[in-house]
């Protein structure tokens, strides 16, 4: 159990643990990705208002300027080329005296010359002022260029309105993924403060300024993206509950928790079985098998129950290996997955591939559920109570389940079976036992050169016969004789205890039946196994 | 440029068609094969191969087996042994018999193209080594 349930296990908490971080990376990713799509468009806006106003100072001169209807015409220009945001246009001197004026802003400042603006469009010759609210409370910046003339120094200055970059922050905000403002660096918003903030202003600022661009903040409860614009003068801050983020992926991560969930339950599940199964099998083949081996023979119980265990062992072995290969598929798909996540979804075939991924997942999760179900069925019927029988069924479960140990040992298993065989008296898991030892021996015997197995069922006048034939490398005739005695093994040390077949003659005697073998070096050997159709038990 | 040309083998075939997409992201030229024969087949096609990733247990010719066959016409070839938890002993003996390391299946795939490139850039030290060796023994020659 502890061979398949540990990388079951290794698997579930792996993935799952992959997927939290890949949804966190993810949600702070389109964080990341928002804030810089609405830096570039704000810086955008506002360079290109700058650049305008810049072509107008340099190409007219100050004359030019002071005609009212000349300034006039030139903001209708503006306004033509870049939408209505271009409120009013106005030429000034070093001292903030207005020279000529064209617009509809209404701007209450009579002392221009004290503004910070003022100061910084005569130190370099441009400037972008923050956002303040007109008179009636439309938010406006003031872009503004110096020209100097000789002696003589002016500046043009454009009013623009900035509600239309508002307004598309409205839409970001109604999309319910988040919210977006912007802080001057003394902390001062420069877009409508967000409802439901918690946090004060200063503190955003704090965590940009400790080197963070992203991150999780307020007790895990928000996720927040930075970045700067306005030549770094202005800090824009996307900010999302964590709650919504997180619920996009929520989805997947339950259902993949399901999956590994189901699988895990049904290897446990067939784990106890079995162990039960086996249990109980072991303790009631122990007394009958002691009583017919051990007549002649000092074999005691624990040497018979170290001979069934073996064989579990084997099978066990066989199966965490079988369990082993989908589990090694799913971890590779979802890693996969998460490469494709990582890449973004969107991009070429990925999604395609996102759900090639997923179905493949079911795939070998439907796999393991076959390994395991296969494994129920035969844990079922480990009863050593004498019941009807029906060998053909047998025959195919051992079969299936060791056709993985065969395709590993390049051998094919084929089965030709009598559709008219009637059911006997027998211990189902006596006889799996039987079979399965048989099989095992010759799939060892081939491990190196592969080969076929043919087993077939037929019945006679009075018996049925189990007929398992290979064409492996044979049995040498000096070691035939001693084929069924106990311990006596020729695979090596630690590697087989030597029972096997003493057992299996020790049942089918027991059943007044009869086990024989013909072997041919080089050509193959074939067990034979004789059962009598009435009155065969003891 | 490629961070190395791997040939990948292994008798899963979603394992190997997965597994490539994700190495060919990871920047490694990737050529599959699905048995030890295709193996050696497709070494020979592909000489600029420089690291193999071996499925220890396979059907026909096994890991160790197709080991032991590529060593015999290409000992500079590195070769990382793929292997789950039941034939890590095999994958020891593969270690023994000269593969660059082994890795236990599933494994992470981080690890595994730091070992391929670790594997690659050991083979070409060593091809270097060689080739340096020869001039020196032609320059020998002629003085």
């Amino acid at each position: 159990m502890i061979a398949a349930v540990i990388p079951m296990t290794l698997t579930g908490g792996f993935f799952l643990y992959r997927l939290q971080l890949l949804s966190y990376d993810m949600a702070i990713a389109s964080l990341e990705q928002k804030a810089l799509r609405q830096k570039l468009e704000i810086d955008f806006f506002l360079h290109e208002k700058l650049k305008a106003v810049r072509f107008l100072a340099q190409n007219f001169d100050r004359f030019q300027f002071k005609d009212e209807s000349f300034l006039a015409q030139k903001l209708q220009g503006l306004k033509q080329e870049y939408g209505p945001a271009f409120m009013s246009l106005e030429l000034m001197d070093e001292r903030g005296q207005q020279l000529a004026y064209a617009g509809n802003s209404i701007i209450v400042n009579s002392r221009p010359k004290e503004a910070d603006w003022f100061q910084t469009v005569l130190d370099s010759q441009n400037v972008i002022s923050d956002v303040f609210l007109d008179s009636m409370a439309t938010p406006v910046l003031i872009v503004a260029v110096s020209i100097q003339e000789q002696d003589f120094r002016w500046i043009l200055k454009a009013d623009i309105d900035f509600s239309s970059i508002i307004s598309r922050f409205s839409n970001f905000e109604s999309q319910q993924t988040g919210t977006t403002f912007i802080l001057n660096r003394k902390g001062e918003f420069q877009t409508p403060v967000p409802e439901n903030l918690t946090t004060a202003a200063q503190h955003y600022l704090e965590y940009f300024n400790k080197g963070k661009i992203s991150g999780i903040f307020e007790n895990s409860e928000v996720l927040l993206a930075f970045a700067t614009l306005k030549n770094n003068e202005w800090l824009l801050i996307a900010r999302q509950d964590a709650g919504k983020a997180f619920s996009k992926l929520d989805f997947t991560r339950r259902i993949a928790a399901i999956i590994f969930v189901l699988c895990f339950s049904g290897i446990v599940l067939a784990a106890f079985l079995l162990a039960g199964k086996f249990r109980k099998r072991i303790l009631q083949g122990d007394n009958s098998k002691a009583e017919v081996v051990a007549p002649d023979d000092i074999v005691n119980r624990q040497i018979i129950e170290s001979g069934s265990l073996a064989s579990i062992g084997e099978l066990a072995s066989g199966i965490a290996h079988e369990i082993n290969n989908p589990v090694a598929i799913m971890i590779e798909e979802a890693g996969w997955v998460q490469d494709l996540l990582h890449e973004g979804i969107d991009k070429n075939d990925n999604r395609e591939e996102f759900f090639r991924a997923l179905k493949q997942i079911e795939t070998q999760g439907r796999r393991c559920k076959e390994i395991t179900q296969k494994l129920l069925s035969f844990g079922r019927k480990t009863d050593s109570r004498i019941q009807n029988v029906q060998l053909n069924e047998l025959v195919e479960e051992v079969a299936a389940l060791s056709s993985e140990k065969a395709k590993n040992s390049g051998v094919e298993i084929y089965t030709r079976l009598d559709p008219h065989l009637p059911e006997i008296q027998a211990s189902i898991t006596e006889m799996q036992q039987v079979l399965l030892n048989i099989v095992n021996n010759a799939l060892d015997a081939m491990e190196h050169k592969g080969g076929r197995i043919d087993i077939s069922s037929a019945l006679t006048e009075n018996q049925i016969v189990i007929t398992i034939a290979d064409n492996g490398p044979g049995i040498p005739a000096m070691i035939m004789n001693r084929l069924f005695d106990p311990f006596f093994s020729t695979k090596p040390v630690g590697k087989g205890t030597g029972l096997g077949l003493s057992i299996c003659y020790g049942i089918i005697k027991k059943m007044g039946g009869k086990i024989d073998f013909e072997s041919m070096l080089g050509e193959g050997s074939t067990f034979r196994i004789l059962l009598p159709l009435n009155d065969h038990l003891e | 440029m490629a961070l190395a040309i791997v040939l990948l083998v292994d008798d899963e075939v979603p394992f190997v068609e997965t597994m490539t997409k994700r190495l060919k992201k990871r920047e490694l030229d990737i050529i599959p094969a699905y048995n030890g024969e295709e193996a050696l087949k497709k070494l020979e096609e592909h000489p600029n191969i420089e690291v193999v990733i071996l499925d220890v247990k396979m059907p026909g010719m096994d890991g160790i087996e197709t080991l032991g066959e590529m060593k015999k016409n290409h000992p500079l070839k590195e070769v990382i042994m793929l292997t789950g938890h039941a034939t890590v002993e095999s994958a020891i003996e593969g270690m023994k018999k000269g593969a660059y390391d082994y890795l236990m299946k599933p494994c992470d795939i981080e690890l595994l193209v730091d070992k391929v490139t670790d594997a690659a850039a050991k083979k070409r030290r060593h091809e270097e080594k060689i080739i340096e060796a020869q001039l020196k023994e032609i320059t020998l020659r002629r003085t």
